[in-house]
């Protein structure tokens, strides 16, 4: 916890003369007071004891808002900042019915198992504490087997997540009769987090669950709880398939909190290359921690985390101090399960003092009292950066976040716009439920919980799109109709081979045989494996550095060894792309009615990629110390895509039409590469969730074309939201391009290679390059070349 | 955007394209399209649908329309006429069939069905993974509990096994084995979910002399009710219901099933015979399945039997197809189950008759025999047997006897027993506390607590080091005081 003295100590750090250059923005915002209400009248005397003895005596607005809404029948979603006391929105409501009727049940959905844990603690206080007739299950993978057989019999409240929901529950329903029957409540928290690949699964899920409770003559209401995004209500009901009323007011206190934008210095003004993000974020959280300030780090890769928290440890070895007392770790996906609970421990406990960590840490895990965040490099989504500043302060005393710009287009231009940064509504969350892949896999699952009527749809998919996919499955040889039914007629259980989480279930397992041992370390999906544990390639795990000795996918295992090098690998990945549908179209239109700027496409791509090369760059420096050859089999995957088409008798088209030969491929790349890295400040995904490609001529369509595709199969929304929001990606990239300071082009802008075509000519051609790009993007957004130029 | 999705589908069968797929894999060759029979194991517990995972595809092998078509694509399933193997069966029911078979007997008119329930929690613990003492199941909707019977399904302790009015016997606890129902399942998967279906069952019962065997099949889907109406009324009046490994499959799974109609479960009293099997033949024999307690106890070899991994399949194809030639070798391996298995309780039953002389054969696990011997009360026969099995070197039956004696103040049985245990690290541990607790011979005990901790050394893990140091500690302790 932070008292006057650790405020002090951000004072001093933001005076520190190495940093007070570099800070471009400072936004204080003040503590609040809480905002009460009443407890509600009628409270079950058992239920007011136990809250009187927690000392509850009123409730924050939010609380009994919730309360009122979900009593009175309603879907509701709550959307509150971290440390709002959300829990009680739903326990209160909950625990209130269940005492009130017997037979009553209810479920509560985490999104990650740890998260599960920790509720079902808070809540087993609640109700012991008023000893309570409610018994509270935890049912996950870890759970042993009597307690299953409990949770399934006794278990009013039944905490899981998803993944088990999906594989576990739903396809053995028969044993839960009595909790289906009674099922008055779904409880979904973190909501937010139910987007893209993930959350259009989970809407499927869903689906199977209502379809099921419906068997057994239930229909529960759905109480969701989100961080704050630019669209709970639609997200939620998108998720539920049902209205949901939202709930945004947040009447909790909060402490004093101040965000500061760093820009790290420029080395070279010309070429516009800034010091290293991550080399600045290690000073400014080993200054905090040096002053004893408890600092979280987040890094933009599972990498970079490894990279940064050795070099943070290496900088604060001292024997003879015992490193300052401090003690450092990094965090991520990939860690075993028992790692990652270590470190949150040692956290809530105090026995680690500094975390580096990807967004894995971004959800409600709680990990205790941390008193500054450091961002390192804009995380994607506005709404992925409160949620990692909001780590800072949890419990609501003075807290700082840095953001550490890198010098990509977008970082740079948030910190050029703090106005736009704070201004600005956080993205919408998107989810595609209706993704055929996706859609077809839990068709399967349903069939197997339940036959299908003919006629019958599964969620709002509709009866001839659920018809579609049955005969589908039947070609396949899974379902049988008979009868007016469709029955599931394979000996397999097919959710067994369907991951919510990944693109396929082929994960491949890592193995460290240092010492002619052979003891797992980590998990990677099959995709990933091929870019990133591929032969001879460096893997950091844990801070500790092991060469890849074989990646052997067929039996899904890579082998490691321990070795200590000075450089890591980073894969050079060669995409092709074939048209397979154009399913909508559209025209970038100029006002006034003057002919169109450009035109767009909208369907589905097949997309083929390889990692064919490697090239070793060395810690630090990042110099390119040689290459290395990668032999793996391609990858293929259909997926939704937006192709920007610049066609002659386009305003874009006959920019690129007038300009030389050899400058076209350089305008494409550079024009592309700047609507992409700006991209994801409209739609709310990671920059690697969308994959791009630029062709001059391009083989379908004959004419210039960008395509924006969607990096998970059948796509999960992401094109579509493009679609409707291209407009304002393009001005947002003219005007990072406008007001960049260099001359010929850099990594905040155009980039500096500009592609395979351009070969050396490129260097010295980057000031036209860059002139050409901005005529084109200006052209795109209807700005003369010269607003918003730096003199 | 749902109204995008039929489309979207129809494309995807149009071109036959799968989700992410790895293109010429290093030589895994070509997973051709989804074939019924023959895609058992691999593709069928992955569901085999390349929508969803994909084998690997060459472009030029994506699937085209109407590959993997087949026959009956019609609904309704309509078959040209009958399928050869229902010949000699009659048809009880629209899409329910059955057949009676007779086999010998070999049960005698009254059997003693506490063996079969044999297990004191200890006895139990260590030995088998299928019923957990301790776990209690609370009733299931529809189970009657009032008399004692044990719900169906329940998965409870093994000793509930044989709870229930059926089985109040006479007055010496015996039944009549007219009363027995053996009783096996096939179904089309062995997961016990919800898309499980069960679509062969035998019912076997002593009758006239004669064991005779009833068979249900099921022929489609939509005949499931009438089918588990006749399954029902074959297993209840006022029967026991005996499988093996029931307890785990067939009965959850018959629950199940008639959940999934609608139908409440009744109860009736069960016995699963995987018990006492195990007790009696696991170690002998390093396993206790049916065929293999068959073919080893039994000396039974069945001809050209088909097996029970490729049965959901020959009941898929010929859904598909009308007719499948192995279906009728599949009907015979059901019944020669439950035929196997009415031996084999009539086995169990004459071992316990004549322990002694059945453990001398060495046919038997000697010391399991022992275990179920004490756990009927019969202590006597069950000691002898242990002390045998502990005279042949048997640790874990020393061990148990030691606790027994102890438990009963013998001490001279207990010195005895201690003094045949043969080395290793809880023969030490136990000879320790024997010392210590029995024979108050601290000077002893310590020196066998060092035998212990040299053997913890080699492998026995913190815990048992850390009991042992604490033993050790305590009984340094003892000696200081006592001198």
């Amino acid at each position: 916890m932070i008292d006057a003295s650790a405020r002090t100590f951000i004072d001093e750090i933001l005076a520190d003369p190495d940093v007070a250059p570099r800070i471009a923005h400072v936004e204080s915002a003040p503590a609040r007071d809480a905002d009460w209400a009443p407890l509600p009248d009628g409270l079950d005397p058992r239920l007011l004891e136990a809250l009187k003895a927690k000392g509850y005596e009123r409730l924050y607005s939010h609380q009994r808002a919730s309360y009122d809404a979900i009593r009175a029948g309603e879907n509701v979603v709550v959307v509150t900042p971290t440390a709002s006391g959300k829990t009680l929105c739903y326990n209160l409501p909950v625990v209130q019915t269940l005492l009130e009727e017997p037979e009553a049940r209810a479920l509560y959905l985490f999104p990650t198992k740890a998260l599960s844990q920790d509720q079902q603690a808070e809540l087993n206080e609640v109700a012991l504490g008023g000893s309570l007739p409610v018994g509270i299950y935890t049912y996950d993978g870890d759970t042993p087997s009597s307690l299953r057989v409990a949770a399934r019999d006794s278990g009013r409240i039944v905490i899981t997540n998803p993944d088990m929901l999906h594989s576990g529950v739903l396809p053995n329903h028969a044993k839960w009769i009595r909790f289906f029957a009674g099922l008055r409540y779904v409880v979904v928290d973190e909501a937010h987090a139910y987007r893209g690949v993930f959350g259009s699964h989970v809407a499927n899920v869903i689906r199977r669950l209502k379809r099921v409770a419906a068997f057994y003559g239930a229909h529960p209401r759905f109480v969701l709880c989100s961080a704050t995004i630019g669209n709970p209500e639609e997200l939620a009901s998108a998720l539920v398939e049902e209205p949901v009323r939202a709930l945004s007011e947040n009447g909790a206190p909060r402490g004093e909190r101040r965000v500061v934008f760093y820009n790290p210095p420029l080395l070279d003004p010309v070429q516009g290359i800034r010091k290293s993000t991550a080399t600045e974020s290690e000073k400014l959280a080993l200054l905090l921690l040096r002053r004893g300030v408890k600092t979280i780090l987040f890094a933009r890769s599972r990498l970079k985390v490894e990279l940064i928290a050795s070099y943070i440890s290496k900088a604060l070895e001292n024997l003879y101090t015992g490193n300052g007392g401090v003690r450092v770790s990094p965090y991520r996906s990939g860690l075993l399960p028992s790692e990652r609970r270590a470190i949150e421990k040692g956290l809530r406990e105090g026995s680690i003092q500094g975390v580096v960590s990807t967004n894995a840490l971004e959800l409600g895990i709680d990990i205790g009292g941390l008193d500054a965040a450091v961002v390192a490099g804009f995380p994607g989504s506005f709404a992925s950066f409160w949620q990692q500043a909001g780590r800072a302060g949890r419990r609501g005393s003075v807290s700082v976040a840095f953001l550490v710009a890198s010098s990509s287009p977008l970082d740079q231009f948030i910190l050029a716009h703090p106005e736009y940064f704070f201004g600005r509504s956080p993205e919408s969350a998107r989810i595609d439920p209706d993704n055929p892949y996706i859609f077809a896999d839990h068709a399967k699952c349903a069939a197997f919980e339940l036959p299908f009527k003919e006629g019958e749809s599964l969620g709002k998919a509709g009866p001839e799109a659920t018809a579609e996919v049955l005969s589908m499955l039947e070609e396949e040889g899974l379902v049988r109709l008979t009868g007016g039914r469709w029955y599931w007629s394979a000996a397999g259980y097919p959710s067994e081979a369907i991951s919510l989480r990944s693109a396929t279930a082929d994960n491949v397992v890592i193995v460290d045989r240092t010492g002619g041992g052979a003891r797992v370390i980590g998990e990677m999906d099959r995709p990933s494996a091929k870019e990133l544990i591929f032969d001879d390639a460096v893997y950091i795990h844990l801070g500790r550095q092991y060469k890849v000795r074989k990646l052997d996918l067929a039996n899904k295992t890579c082998f490691v060894e321990e070795k200590e090098v000075d450089y890591w690998t980073d894969s050079i990945v060669k995409t092709d792309l074939e048209v397979l549908t154009e399913d909508e179209e559209g025209l970038l239109a100029a006002q006034g009615g003057r002919g169109p700027l450009a035109s767009w496409v909208l369907g589905d791509v097949l997309v083929r990629t390889e990692a064919e090369k490697y090239k070793k760059l060395r810690f630090h420096t990042h110099e390119n110390v040689g290459y290395g050859e990668i032999s793996l089999p391609p990858e293929e995957m259909q997926t939704r895509s937006l192709v920007l088409l610049l066609p002659p008798g386009s305003a874009g088209g006959d920019l690129v039409a007038a300009c030389p030969e050899g400058g076209k491929a350089a305008l494409l790349a550079g024009a592309a590469r700047l609507i992409h890295d700006l991209a994801p400040v409209f739609l709310m995904c990671d920059g690697r969730d969308l994959g791009l490609a630029e062709r001059v001529r391009d083989p379908h369509f004959g004419v210039p074309a960008i395509y924006f595709y969607d990096r998970y199969p059948g796509g999960t929304g992401l094109a579509e939201g493009l679609a409707e929001l291209l407009g304002p990606a393009i001005r947002a990239a003219r005007e990072r391009l406008a007001s960049c300071g260099c001359e010929e082009g850099c990594p905040s802008c155009v980039g500096v290679d500009f592609g395979e075509a351009a070969g050396p000519q490129a260097a010295r051609g980057g000031r036209a390059v860059k002139a050409s790009v901005l005529e084109l993007l200006s052209a795109l957004s209807e700005a003369a070349p010269g607003d918003g130029q730096e003199p | 955007m749902a109204k995008n999705l039929k489309g979207r589908l129809a494309r995807l069968r149009e071109l036959g394209l799968v989700k992410a797929a790895e293109l010429e894999a290093p030589g895994a060759g070509e997973k051709g399209a989804f074939s019924g029979g023959a895609a058992e194991g691999e593709a069928a517990a992955q569901g085999g649908a390349p929508v969803g995972e994909g084998g690997s595809t060459s472009p030029s092998a994506r699937r085209r329309p109407g590959a993997g078509a087949r026959g009956a694509r019609a609904g309704g399933g309509e078959r040209p006429g009958v399928p050869s193997f229902l010949a000699g069966w009659t048809q009880a029911a629209e899409l329910v069939w059955e057949r009676e078979l007779r086999f010998p007997s070999h049960l005698p008119p009254l059997i003693d069905p506490r063996p079969f329930a044999a297990m004191s929690r200890k006895a139990a613990r260590g030995s088998l993974d299928a019923a957990k003492p301790g776990v209690r199941s609370a009733a299931k909707p529809g189970a009657r509990a009032a008399d004692g019977a044990a719900p169906l399904g329940a998965g409870g302790r093994p000793e509930a096994a044989t709870r229930g009015a059926g089985l109040a016997g006479g007055a010496d606890g015996l039944l009549p084995s007219e009363s027995l129902r053996f009783f096996d399942l096939e179904t089309t998967g062995l997961s016990g979910g919800s898309g499980t279906v069960a679509f062969l069952a035998a019912v076997g019962r002593i009758e006239a002399g004669e064991f005779a065997v009833r068979q249900l099949f099921l022929a489609d889907y939509p005949g499931e009710r009438a089918w588990l109406e006749a399954l029902l009324s074959l297993l209840s009046e006022g029967s026991v219901v005996t499988t093996y490994n029931g307890r785990a499959f067939d009965l959850p799974l018959l629950r199940t099933r008639l959940v999934m109609n609608g139908m409440r479960p009744p109860s009736f009293a069960e016995i699963d015979a995987l018990f006492v099997a195990r007790r009696l033949w696991r170690r002998v024999h390093g396993g206790a399945s049916l065929s293999l307690l068959e073919r080893l106890v039994l000396d039974l070899e069945r001809e050209l039997d088909v097996p029970g991994s490729a049965i959901p399949d020959i009941w898929f194809s010929y859904l598909r197809e009308g007719d499948h030639p192995l279906m009728a070798a599949a009907m015979a391996h059901n019944a020669e189950d439950v035929s196997g298995l009415e031996r084999l309780a009539a086995r169990a039953a004459r071992i316990f008759e004549e322990p002694r002389a059945w453990a001398a054969s060495g046919a038997v696990d000697r010391a399991g025999l022992g275990r179920g011997l004490l756990a009927l009360g019969r202590a006597d026969e069950g000691e002898e047997l242990l002390e045998a099995a502990l005279g042949e070197g048997d640790a874990a039956a020393g061990l148990l006897l030691s606790r027994r004696y102890r438990r009963e103040g013998r001490l001279e049985d207990r010195r005895r027993v201690v003094g045949m245990l043969p080395e290793g690290l809880e023969s030490c541990v136990e000879r320790a506390k024997f010392h210590e607790h029995a024979l108050k011979d601290f000077r002893a005990a310590l020196a066998w607590t060092d035998r212990a901790i040299s053997w913890a050394r080699e492998g026995g893990g913190t815990e048992a080091f850390e009991a042992l140091e604490a033993r050790r500690a305590r009984l340094l302790r003892k000696l200081e005081r006592g001198g």
